[in-house]
């Protein structure tokens, strides 16, 4: 059993007789089940941890005292601390506010980028190059460099405190990044396609909404994934920027849960696991979407 | 823009008003700001670090406030750590939280010297606290600043169970105390709990006590003052004391996080945990009458006694548009009637109403801390409450190191004194 | 990336003009990130020349805060913790991510599954992961309690509290939490490689590893570009995970650049210092990512 056939399983059988079939078929099986268990080994360390938390979020406070965090839970378990996260600790609102900053930047961030990369890969313009990689220098800074001018320039115009703050920077602290990443793919899409569509009279916007645009749908999906867990899990740029906790995300809410000498760790791991669930539900939506790969097939 | 000028116009005008300088009209802006004592419209906001029944207690206390009618208030509650990183952010903020949960000590008179805190002295005038409290209170200028509303003990928490098991007596020598040491670790217990992995200021609860008790409070006030140095006779007395009970620390202490030390000591694994009361809440719910502390035993009896008494409360912003409010606030915060909602709706009975008019009957265990804490010398905070943030950072460093041993202490501490100067002259 | 058919595009374009919307399309992403980024940024640099303590006025000093940088013991240290969290955690994270994007590359039934569990640290809240990390390293927790069950009692250490094994416990955390954020790079790269160059590949006859070689790893060039990239600014931003295992310590084994810029500005209360730490991590990402970006840039065949 070679590693080529773990890696890329033949897509259809060797033409021939039928003892060879047979050979091939047992072949595959035994590739099949390579795979699985040493995925499943794989996964078993990486769910590891995160069964903790979801343990955790079963127990009761006293359990977790009496045995300690990481412990196997003594007494028995409750499910009321998924609800009580929702409501008491403000989960639901959370969420709202998580949502109403995650998707305008996602939207907000992939457009642009995308224009911009669209632009730079396909159009001679010049120092296209420079003006990439200063762009992408702008994710190179760290962000607590920042921080502080971030504070004073939203108090300053007034919209300190406020969702749209947040939007905006979080728009403009992953453009270049994205650019970055859009343009190494749409660098890929051969030329034949868009002198096809501007010798038939197509503007660029054309040619990016219908050409461009089409092909780069697994970048697009693979950042569109990224860039919502991303966001959705920033912590830094909400608490600097935002002050009123019925504003703050999830990330934040669920920081606030902790306390300065004790933590009702239960609580805390049931929000966690609430707030997971969106991004979970975005990767396997956008995985999906990997399926399909590229038109490149159609230049041929 | 216009109501940024109005707010900024407000904010100036009422600055002025409330030194006590300025009457007649204000600002360009388009409002009509007669009177300069006039607050602005809107809710009080509360920033607040509480969180659990602390919180609770908050909000209870709110809507009582709330339904008297005076005016509105709001609770804001953020991460105790985001609080502390972002509180100068608030404070010099154009628009800035009005009132705050805080503690009373160096670092409050340290805001209040920059001018960031309001003056609440009108509030003190008939105010029964004690001249310590108010001591704490104050900014440098002996103006008040600070309203306090509860405080708390630290002890040497105990299992009853496991000590009787060993035939461990509770200690109130130092003598006593090593014999219980070795009672305990005869019989299998690790004597002294301690985590510092995450929690490295735990060490600083042995530190300050063993100075109080071997130098007294004013020495351990001085040197966090910056009026002694850590490579000092007395200093390197406390930590000769303290080698005779280093033995008997868990020494997997530098590895072990908080919540495993407290889950060792709740599984009787270690025999005594030096905390404050806010170690209760970590206890499990139905165990806690088999818990028990006792005051940190007295080394020298000629030594003034000094004991540690965290004192929380609130306090309000200079550049708040709402000041009348915010002082009303402040004073029923002060009251005896709303530090006995706060008291009850917390619950624990951990926390020691700070208005010895409060009417409420405490927890047996508040009221042995009170009793233990009128008893003191001398009060003193707790080490980063007495300091600073960034001293507290130096103590942590030296202290790991005195409990693993990593260096000789001689060096530890002329490592410390270099490292406080750096912290003194960067102030 | 090499594209499939030679373009002969030089020959086309001369004598065509760029739309003029085209420019409006890079200036207009451009412009926000100059106010949004640059601008802001300028402000920090200039803070790193004063001394300031957020409370009261800021003094302008000039180079004084660079100039005691160069003396500062735990800045060096939190250098080197850096260097090697850079190298470790980076490569890890890349060589980890490819193996695994490699072995889920293929639309097999259960992939999705596996995918989603190795991305599933990123979604996770740090502050509970965090704890979980921490009590799998404490001295009587999982990682201690399973050495002990395999008879390799010698082996266990006090992870967290040992200034040998600090930095690299969390390390490993770090790299369960990166690697699937680098898979997903890596998926979507290894999606885009045309599979007809696979199919010529295996017809010559070339073995898995040439494969890999000559095709895929040629062929995921910007991709590697795009991993670096993030694995370095990861690596620099990486702050969230130390600062809730030991922050930083014990005695500063695991201070990192990020950790130690924290703890002056907000324990400190040095906010020029500070700044002056984040424009030297700065200097240090594009000084490790220009040369890197500029040779595979003019590597590239099109202008």
């Amino acid at each position: 059993m070679t590693t080529t056939q773990i890696l890329n399983p033949p897509l259809s059988p060797p033409s021939g007789s039928n003892t060879r079939n047979r050979r091939w078929r047992v072949r595959r099986h035994a590739n099949t089940l390579l795979f699985h268990s040493s995925s499943i080994v794989i996964s078993a360390f990486w769910f590891f941890p995160i069964a903790l938390v979801i343990l955790t979020s079963f127990r009761s406070l006293s359990d977790i005292f009496q045995n300690g965090v990481g412990s196997i839970p003594g007494s028995g378990l409750v499910i009321t601390n998924y609800a009580d996260a929702w409501t008491e600790a403000g989960m639901f609102q959370a969420m709202m506010n998580s949502f109403i900053i995650t998707i305008p930047v996602v939207l907000l961030s992939l457009g642009l980028s995308s224009f911009a990369a669209f632009a730079l890969s396909r159009y001679r313009l010049k120092f296209r190059r420079t003006l990439l990689l200063v762009m992408l220098a702008g994710n190179l800074l760290p962000v607590q460099l920042m921080l502080i001018p971030y504070v004073r320039i939203a108090e300053g115009l007034g919209i300190f405190d406020m969702f749209v703050t947040v939007i905006a920077v979080q728009t403009a602290l992953g453009l270049g990044f994205y650019t970055f990443v859009l343009y190494g793919f749409m660098r890929a899409i051969p030329f034949e396609l868009q002198d096809a569509a501007s010798i038939d009279g197509a503007g660029p916007l054309r040619i990016f909404f219908q050409i461009v645009l089409p092909l780069c749908r697994p970048a697009l999906a693979a950042l569109g994934a990224l860039a919502f867990t991303w966001i959705f899990n920033d912590l830094l740029m909400s608490i600097t920027l935002l002050r009123t906790d019925d504003k703050f995300p999830v990330t934040a809410a669920v920081v606030s849960l902790q306390g300065e000498f004790s933590a009702q760790w239960n609580l805390i791991a049931a929000a966690t696991v609430i707030a997971a669930i969106p991004c979970v539900i975005v990767f396997l939506i956008f995985q999906r979407s990997f399926i399909g790969g590229l038109a490149l097939g159609a230049v041929k | 823009m216009t109501l940024r000028k109005r707010r900024f116009t407000l904010g100036t005008g009422l600055l002025a008003a409330v030194s006590l300088s300025l009457t007649g009209c204000l600002g360009t802006g388009g409002s009509s700001v007669t009177a300069p004592v006039e607050d602005a419209d809107g809710p009080l906001t509360l920033q607040s670090r509480l969180a659990d029944g602390d919180e609770a207690a908050l909000q209870t206390v709110i809507e009582t406030f709330n339904s008297q009618g005076g005016g509105q208030v709001e609770l804001n509650t953020v991460n105790n750590e985001t609080f502390r990183a972002q509180l100068p952010s608030y404070l010099t903020s154009s628009n800035p939280p009005d009132v705050y949960t805080y503690y009373g000590g160096a670092n409050l008179r340290d805001l209040a010297d920059e001018g960031l805190l309001l003056d609440i002295s009108d509030v003190w005038k008939d105010a029964p606290f004690s001249d310590g409290l108010r001591a704490l209170s104050q900014d440098s200028s002996g103006n008040e600043v600070f309203v306090p509303t509860s405080y708390y003990w630290l002890g040497v928490y105990y299992k009853k169970s496991v000590w009787e098991a060993s035939g461990a007596e509770v200690p109130t020598t130092w003598d006593e105390f090593l014999a219980a040491n070795k009672a305990l670790e005869a019989n299998g217990v690790v004597p002294i709990g301690i985590g510092v992995s995450d929690a490295p200021w735990l060490a600083s609860a042995w530190f300050d006590y063993l100075n109080l008790r071997v130098n007294g409070p004013q020495f351990h006030i001085d040197l966090l003052a910056g009026e002694d140095s850590f490579d000092s006779p007395e200093v390197k007395a406390v930590f000769d004391k303290w080698d005779e009970i280093q033995p008997y620390f868990d020494t997997s202490a530098s590895g072990l996080s908080f919540s495993q030390a407290v889950t060792d000591f709740t599984q009787g694994r270690t025999g005594m945990f030096l905390a404050g009361s806010w170690l209760q809440f970590n206890l499990p719910a139905e165990e806690l009458d088999d818990y028990d502390y006792f005051q940190f035993p007295i080394i020298d009896d000629s030594v003034p006694l000094g004991e540690e008494a965290p004192t929380d409360g609130f306090m309000a912003s200079a550049r708040t548009d709402q000041p009348n409010l915010a002082k009303e606030f402040l004073a029923y915060l002060a009251s005896p009637e709303a530090q006995k909602v706060m008291y009850e709706a917390n619950g624990s009975g951990t926390l020691i109403p700070a208005n010895p008019n409060t009417e409420t009957d405490l927890a047996p265990a508040a009221s042995k801390g009170q009793a233990i804490l009128e008893k003191a010398d001398g009060l003193t905070q707790f080490f980063n409450r007495d300091s600073s943030d960034a001293l507290q950072a130096t103590a942590d460093q030296a202290l790991t190191q005195f409990l693993v041993k990593s260096k000789a202490t001689p060096l530890i501490l002329s490592e410390w004194e270099a490292e406080a100067e750096k912290v003194r002259a960067a102030e | 990336m090499t594209v499939n058919s030679p373009p002969a595009k030089s020959d086309r374009r001369r004598g065509i003009a760029t739309p003029p919307v085209v420019f409006v399309l890079v200036l207009v992403p451009f412009l926000v990130e100059t106010i949004g980024v640059f601008y802001p940024a300028i402000q920090g640099v200039l803070l790193s020349f004063v001394k300031w303590n957020g409370l009261s006025a800021a003094e302008p000093i000039g180079l004084a805060n660079y100039a005691a940088l160069t003396t500062d013991t735990v800045f060096i240290g939190a250098l080197r913790n850096t260097a090697i969290w850079m190298v470790l955690f980076g490569g890890l994270s890349f060589v980890g991510g490819l193996a695994i994007a490699l072995l889920f590359q293929a639309e097999r039934r259960g992939v999705g599954i596996y995918r989603t569990v190795v991305f599933l640290p990123m979604v996770f809240s740090l502050v509970v992961t965090a704890l979980i990390w921490n009590a799998v390293y404490q001295p009587t927790g999982i990682l201690n309690e399973t050495l002990r069950a395999l008879g390799l009692e010698s082996w266990t250490r006090l992870w967290l509290g040992d200034p040998n094994t600090a930095l690299y416990a969390i390390i490993v955390a770090a790299l369960w939490r990166q690697i699937g954020y680098v898979m997903v790079l890596f998926l979507a790269g290894l999606k885009a490689i045309d599979p007809t160059l696979m199919e010529a590949a295996r017809v010559d006859g070339a073995s898995v590893w040439q494969r890999f070689r000559y095709v895929t790893l040629p062929q995921l060039r910007s991709v590697n570009l795009v991993v670096i990239s993030i694995l370095v600014i990861e690596a620099l931003r990486s702050f969230d995970i130390v600062y809730a295992m030991t922050n930083g310590g014990p005695f500063r084994s695991s201070e990192l650049l990020s950790t130690y810029m924290y703890s002056t500005a907000f324990t400190g209360r040095q906010l020029g210092y500070s700044s002056a730490i984040a424009v030297v991590i700065f200097v240090l990402a594009l000084g490790v990512i220009i040369s890197y970006l500029v040779r595979a840039f003019s590597e590239s065949k099109e202008d």
